[in-house]
């Protein structure tokens, strides 16, 4: 009896919680609503400060699938490789070196001229530069190979490119005891395109195949190797100047902005904040895969002034956009809240090209120093909750 | 004991039902909300009769100088249910709203002392509007969530020095959080949207006093005073995405309110029953400011109550109470166009005893309208229910005597 009346009266009660048909909101009688606060939503459009600025930074482009060698568009590519030859008392018979050709970027040619270098100086794959191998581009090749386009290769299908390595070299590189040690090949070009190779981090990987046989035995020995260290360096002879804000992978043109968020009350909720760039079409850079348009991305800046030629920066918090058309737009709403609330401090932004290690893909934009339709900007949607102090 | 034990397992679940559900009154969005703190539901039953009818099977909520009628040990759970349909020129909308409408436990010490503690809603917020619009081409819509009301922790003194007057004074600990949610969304599913909070914490202190004069068996008359009290508050305003913090110190104002009532027995089990009350409403500030659009504010209330017999072995229907009332009072908030928005009840009730008067079950239905769509540019037709259960046990009447 004492448990039923429990329920009696807690049922209708918990059953009215439970199916209760509620007014989900409206805006009946919305003239008898007094607020208590006011989220008020703003847009407005802040010009970049008058300090941008563009700068070439040195980028690690060993760790990318792609080998570019070639020229287009004021890009000039050479790609390095090293490979990790043993020694060997056997005798040789062959060495052959197969890249698979992945795409052209530019028009090609049927036929073009793959020069080799062989290097004589160390390098590493996250520290390369053109300045350091430009005798290499700029000197005599120690060999030179026709290689022939039969057709280009499409998604599905690569085109492989197989020739010879003189033998000199290879016994070169197997006596660990000569004078030149085994830093490897670069690969150039004359020709009006560049050529896109898979590389070590790709699965079309250069080979190295060395064929030999041992002293009295006809039976041929293979051996087959792949890349230790691969890397292309792309250059430029191409003057940068102050009119662009240059963003460029493999290059490393990285563009440097400052917007003054002060007028933002860091109480505010940034529901939306992007950059605008406007790019300047008439001047071209390689572009493939992606058509033309240009992934980018923008970093936060961690000190002013900003320290050339190292600039450093915050990778946490990244916004992205994409280049297409004439113009730019990188979202960096999450950015900009973490200014704004003050919890980081803006010292500018950093855009970059999302594909700086393996991609040569660029553009030009204006400055704030252009024509003030073409100036970059920041356009922002935010809201302030005002207090109404209850009444 | 055993009853008591009983009610308190009730009291304990009850806490998991006491919740709010959003979409009630906007007028809820003005000052501290729309006022909740309802007379016991004996009371609804009879229009909110309340300063003046000691019956000793109830804990009272309005006069605390009734508590000294008790004769034992008491504890009333009581809820709530509410209906409401609300229109304006252009849209209809209905809400539900269910809650624990508190508790009170009441200890008479004999020589016409007793105790009283209590927790009770006292004001309630509990609204949601959707705006839409745009800013720079980019369409958003806006929900206004409010929610929360302050509560009041009781505690109560009364005593009968003489046997025609009794007095009473409560005590009441004010607490509550109100709180107004503000989420902007964005169309374009790229924006991020805002979600800030306005969080109003408020505490303090207010009494009531009251009196009942009983120069005979069949007429009391009753009133109560309630002065205006200061509460501390404290506003906070919060962002989903950002850890600072507006916040702000005040204090807010409780008006002083007044009643008188007049109860008498007019004929055999016939109990009639009037109440004047008085609210200052005009006083109420919120965080020092001022509340907009506010009017004072007079409630009559009138009501009866049958009860054939109160013998525990009489015929049960003839132990049951029949009750009904009515009343009007306006809104303390004005309409935009300043009118008074005015509201009027009509209920009814009954008492059902049960373990031989040990506990009753009173149950009320009362209906009423809140302004005018032609007026006021609002109207709210409710439907409420209140139901309590009171269980009483004899503890130290006995030992006092």
């Amino acid at each position: 009896m004492k448990f039923r009346l429990a329920f009696i009266i807690e049922i209708p009660v918990i059953a009215a919680l439970l199916f209760s048909c509620n007014n989900s909101g409206n805006l009946i009688g919305i003239d008898h609503y007094q607020n208590r606060f006011n989220t008020t939503p703003h847009h407005c459009m802040l010009p970049a400060a008058g300090s941008d600025t563009s700068y070439q930074a040195v980028v690690a482009t060993g760790s990318g699938p792609y080998l570019f060698v070639g020229e287009s568009d004021e890009i000039t590519c050479m790609s390095l490789i090293l490979f990790d030859i043993d020694p060997d008392s056997n005798v040789l018979d062959s060495a052959t070196v197969t890249l698979q050709l992945i795409d052209v970027i530019g028009t090609s040619s049927s036929q073009f001229a793959l020069n080799i270098h062989i290097l004589q100086t160390p390098w590493e794959e996250s520290d390369t530069e053109w300045g350091a191998f430009s005798s290499a581009y700029l000197g005599e090749p120690d060999s030179t190979v026709i290689l022939t386009i039969s057709e280009l290769p499409d998604d599905t299908t690569d085109v492989s490119f197989r020739f010879h390595l003189p033998l000199p070299w290879i016994k070169h590189w197997q006596d660990t005891l000569d004078a030149i040690p085994n830093y490897g090949m670069a690969f150039t070009t004359d020709a009006s395109f560049i050529a896109v190779f898979g590389s070590a981090e790709s699965s079309d990987q250069p080979l190295l195949s060395v064929y030999s046989h041992a002293e009295g035995d006809t039976s041929v020995i293979d051996r087959h190797t792949y890349p230790m260290h691969d890397v292309f360096i792309p250059g430029t002879f191409q003057e940068s100047t102050s009119d662009f804000l240059y963003v460029s992978n493999g290059l490393g043109f990285r563009s440097l902005l400052y917007f003054d968020i002060s007028s933002i009350p860091e109480t505010a909720t940034i529901n939306q904040a992007q950059i605008h760039l406007k790019q300047d079409s008439t001047l071209t850079f390689p572009h493939w895969n992606a058509g033309s348009n240009l992934s980018l991305t923008c970093v936060s800046v961690t000190e002013t002034p900003w320290p050339f030629p190292e600039i450093p920066y915050d990778s946490l918090y990244t916004g992205y956009g994409l280049a297409y058309g004439d113009s730019a737009v990188i979202n960096i709403t999450t950015l900009v809240q973490l200014w704004s609330s003050g919890e980081k401090q803006n010292h500018g932004v950093m855009i970059k090209g999302t594909s700086e290690a393996y991609d040569i893909s660029g553009a030009a934009f204006y400055t704030t120093a252009s024509d003030s339709l073409n100036r970059p900007f920041l356009e922002l949607y935010y809201s302030v909750p005002d207090m109404n102090n209850g009444q | 004991m055993k009853i008591l034990r009983w009610f308190c397992i009730l009291l304990i679940g009850s806490v998991f039902i006491h919740q709010n559900t959003y979409g009630g009154s906007i007028l809820s969005s003005s000052g501290i909300g729309t006022p909740y703190h309802f007379s016991s539901s004996r009371s609804m039953g009879m229009g909110g009769v309340s300063i003046a009818v000691p019956v000793p099977m109830n804990t009272p909520r309005s006069n605390p100088a009734l508590l000294s009628f008790i004769e034992s040990t008491q504890l009333s759970l009581q809820f709530y249910y509410e209906f409401n349909r609300i229109e304006d020129q252009s849209e209809k909308a209905v809400s539900q709203y269910a809650n624990l409408d508190g508790f009170d436990f009441a200890i008479p010490c004999g020589r016409g002392v007793s105790l009283g503690i209590g927790m009770r809603p006292w004001t309630r917020v509990d609204y949601k509007m959707v705006f839409n619009d745009s800013i720079a081409s980019e369409s958003y819509s806006k929900s206004v969530i409010g929610s929360g009301g302050l509560n009041a922790f009781d505690f109560s003194l009364s005593a009968r020095p003489v046997s025609l007057i009794s007095i009473g004074l409560t005590g009441h600990a004010y607490f509550g959080r109100i709180q107004e949610q503000q989420i902007l969304v964005y169309e374009n599913s790229a924006f991020k949207s805002s979600d800030d909070i306005a969080s109003y914490q408020h505490k303090g202190f207010g009494w009531t006093a009251g009196l009942l004069v009983k120069p005979s068996d069949r007429f009391q008359i009753g009133t109560i005073f309630r002065p205006k009290c200061k509460i501390e508050t404290e506003a906070e305003i919060s962002h989903i995405f950002s850890n600072k913090t507006e916040t702000a110190k005040g204090n807010s104002t409780i008006p002083s309110a007044f009643g008188i009532g007049l109860s008498a027995e007019v004929f055999r089990g016939l109990h009639m029953g009037f109440d004047y009350k008085y609210h200052q409403w005009q006083d109420l500030t919120v965080m020092d400011k001022p509340a907009n659009n506010t009017q004072n504010v007079n409630g009559f209330s009138f009501g009866m109550e049958y009860l054939a017999t109160t013998e525990p072995f009489a015929n049960i229907w003839k132990r049951i109470a029949y009750r009904c009332g009515l009343s009007i009072e306006p809104a303390y908030i004005l309409d935009p166009s300043g009118n008074s928005i005015t509201e009027k009840w009509v209920s009814l009730g009954v008492g059902f005893p049960f373990f031989v008067n040990a506990a009753v079950l009173d149950i009320s239905l009362s209906a009423g309208i809140r302004g005018s769509v032609e007026q006021n540019g609002l109207s709210e037709k409710m439907l409420r229910l209140s139901v309590s259960i009171t269980g009483r046990e004899r503890w130290f009447i006995d030992r006092f005597r």
